[in-house]
């Protein structure tokens, strides 16, 4: 196991590793369908569901045993994808995602259970939501460093002809527009698991006006429904920034393609948000929205991960070849 | 400790095998967290204070709704065979009921001000079931201390989650038909009770510091008794509409009628 340029992982690596981390996402979209469902409790105990391994599959039941019964099979493949990149000798670092990632998934299971026998705590289930996303960061981070994308980039990144200052910006609104998305779902989980998805009921504007007035804050869910729906807008700024950013580095490979996907999500995003509130969250529009966050999220660390790659392949030009004053000479 | 899914009285059935190599590790650390769970019966406390007295007076009436019935919800219940089965195609909730000649049912009256002391809560169990897939009765009235018994008759797996706020709430498993638990709840409040499974069930059951309260029949009637002499407020409490309050003074032996009418509204 090195921690440098490792040779192209084989066939059965990236084929695991892409596996995984759709499987994840598919989990998360098992995990939205739980709570819009509302079918959070629909089983009252856990680790068993009704003390038993299978129970009847009706009802609400269905989304919550069905959750559970994929993330046993998500976190057992999340377990068996460190043998895989430890067997197959990955980098190092790949290697201890691959541990984080089933760390963070045995944690994931641990909440999940904290927050059924505690009846859906809004802290627990929120931490449940957010603990998601890092552990599908994690996984898709992994499944981008064995993949074939992720050799050819690492051979043509330090050749492509890119302004150094342009690179940074790039990189710095790449961190801030994913750690702002980041900060969005967590704010979007506090509104789904305190039940104020419509605490606001109409879009774009609220109670008809831009902004709530009066005895309207003292309503429960407002302040948090209005927070969630206007930090969205900061994340879409943000997003569509370092998205633009992005396309300016269109020598280095790939970076085109996922600026172009980053906007159509952010947009696809925003509508979501939109009909889950005028469809007075239909179950199809709240899961679809959680889900679209989740790729919104990932592009955000996917683009982050591979400007700061592209930085240690080519590291900032010295002072002096970019003809900056030499403040130590003779 | 354990969070038990299972009923009061079938505890000594067989517990099921949690030794499968996934859950190994997690099952200690589940037993430990479940030690905390919040489901297990709360111990009831004896009020104290001045004992409350009974008396003779009594009103009664009639609660109706003024206007067309709103539009209730209606709900399909194809997600479990044995509900479809008991309502097939689209069925309507009894959200607001309103019988032929317009007396409304699932009504609370409840007097708000006036009662004094301390009343000692009745021993015997009041029943909340789940038939047809539907709590019966759909609202029902205790008082604090007073034994809750929770059953279900139905051929299919439900859950009884009770989400109490001034009381401990709790989620239960009811996985077969005769699964029976009791429980009390030591503050008043109205706990609004639901399955989780067939998310169109709910039922409220209130629980009140005295026994002067009453729900409506299916015509609307209602007859609150054995109140003392005295000046009352009196308030009628439904799951959708707006409340309605009443005042009034009784003499000792005087039965008083004094009806309500709720005003409509567009949608339940």
């Amino acid at each position: 196991m090195s921690d440098g340029d490792q040779m192209t992982p084989s066939r059965p690596v990236r084929l695991a590793t892409r596996t995984v981390a759709i499987s994840v996402f598919l989990l998360l979209i098992a995990g939205a369908l739980v709570t819009s469902t509302g079918s959070g409790l629909a089983v009252p105990d856990w680790p068993l569901s009704y003390g038993k391994l299978m129970p009847p599959m009706v009802g609400g039941i269905l989304y919550e045993h069905g959750h559970r019964m994929i993330a046993a099979t998500v976190a057992t493949m999340v377990g068996l994808q460190i043998l895989v990149l430890g067997f197959r000798r990955t980098d190092r670092t790949t290697f201890r995602l691959g541990l984080a990632a089933f760390g963070a998934i045995l944690a994931q299971a641990v909440l999940g259970g904290l927050t059924v026998l505690f009846l859906l705590p809004p802290a627990i289930s929120s931490a449940h939501a957010g603990l998601a996303q890092i552990v599908f960061a994690l996984t898709a981070t992994i499944a981008l460093r064995t993949s074939l994308f992720w050799s050819r980039f690492t051979d043509a990144a330090p050749r492509a002809a890119v302004e150094h200052g342009l690179r940074t910006r790039a990189s710095r609104l790449a961190l801030w527009a994913a750690g702002a998305t980041y900060v969005q779902i967590l704010l979007g989980a506090i509104v789904r698991h305190t039940g104020a998805g419509l605490a606001i009921p109409d879009w774009p504007l609220s109670f008809g006006k831009v902004v709530p007035t009066g005895a309207e804050w003292a309503t429960d869910g407002v302040l948090a429904h209005f927070l969630h729906r206007t930090f969205a807008w900061a994340v879409a700024a943000l997003v569509v920034a370092a998205a633009l950013a992005l396309r300016k580095l269109d020598a280095i490979p790939g970076l085109r393609r996922l600026s172009t996907l980053w906007l159509g999500l952010v947009a696809l995003q925003v509508a979501l948000g939109a009909t889950s509130v005028w469809t007075g969250k239909a179950v199809w529009a709240t899961s679809a929205h959680l889900a679209v966050g989740g790729l919104l999220w990932i592009a955000g660390v996917l683009a982050a991960v591979l400007l700061a790659r592209a930085a240690t392949l080519s590291p900032a030009p010295a002072a002096a070849e970019v003809g900056e004053p030499q403040e130590a000479a003779a | 400790m354990r969070t038990d899914f299972r009923s009061d009285a079938s505890k000594s059935m067989k517990t099921f095998p949690a030794s499968r190599p996934l859950w190994g590790a997690l099952v200690p650390l589940a037993f430990l967290i479940a030690a905390c769970s919040p489901n297990a019966p709360e111990a009831p406390k004896a009020p104290a204070g001045p004992a409350g007295k009974l008396g003779t007076a009594v009103v009664a009436g009639r609660v109706t709704l003024e206007g067309a019935p709103p539009l209730n919800t209606r709900v399909t219940m194809a997600t479990d065979p044995f509900c479809n089965g008991q309502h097939p195609g689209e069925t309507e909730l009894p959200e607001v009921a309103v019988g032929p000649d317009g007396g409304l049912e699932n009504v609370l009256l409840r007097v708000t001000e006036g009662v004094s002391g301390v009343y000692a809560a009745p021993a015997e169990a009041k029943t909340l079931d789940q038939k047809g897939c539907a709590y019966s009765p759909r609202v029902l009235a205790i008082m604090t201390g007073q034994p809750l018994e929770i059953v279900s008759s139905d051929a299919t797996i439900h859950n009884v989650h009770a989400a109490a706020k001034e009381n401990r709430a709790f989620n239960l498993g009811m996985p077969a038909p005769g699964t029976r638990y009791t429980r009390t709840f030591e503050k008043p409040e109205i706990v609004p009770f639901r399955c989780d499974v067939h998310p169109w069930m709910r039922a409220f059951v209130a629980v009140l510091p005295h026994p002067f309260f009453a729900v409506t029949a299916a015509d609307g009637r209602f007859e609150i008794r054995d109140l003392p002499a005295g000046t009352y407020t009196v308030e009628a409490w439904h799951e959708k509409l707006p409340r309605q309050t009443f005042t009034l003074t009784l003499a000792d032996g005087e039965t008083a009628t004094h009806d309500v009418a709720f005003p409509s509204v567009p949608s339940a």
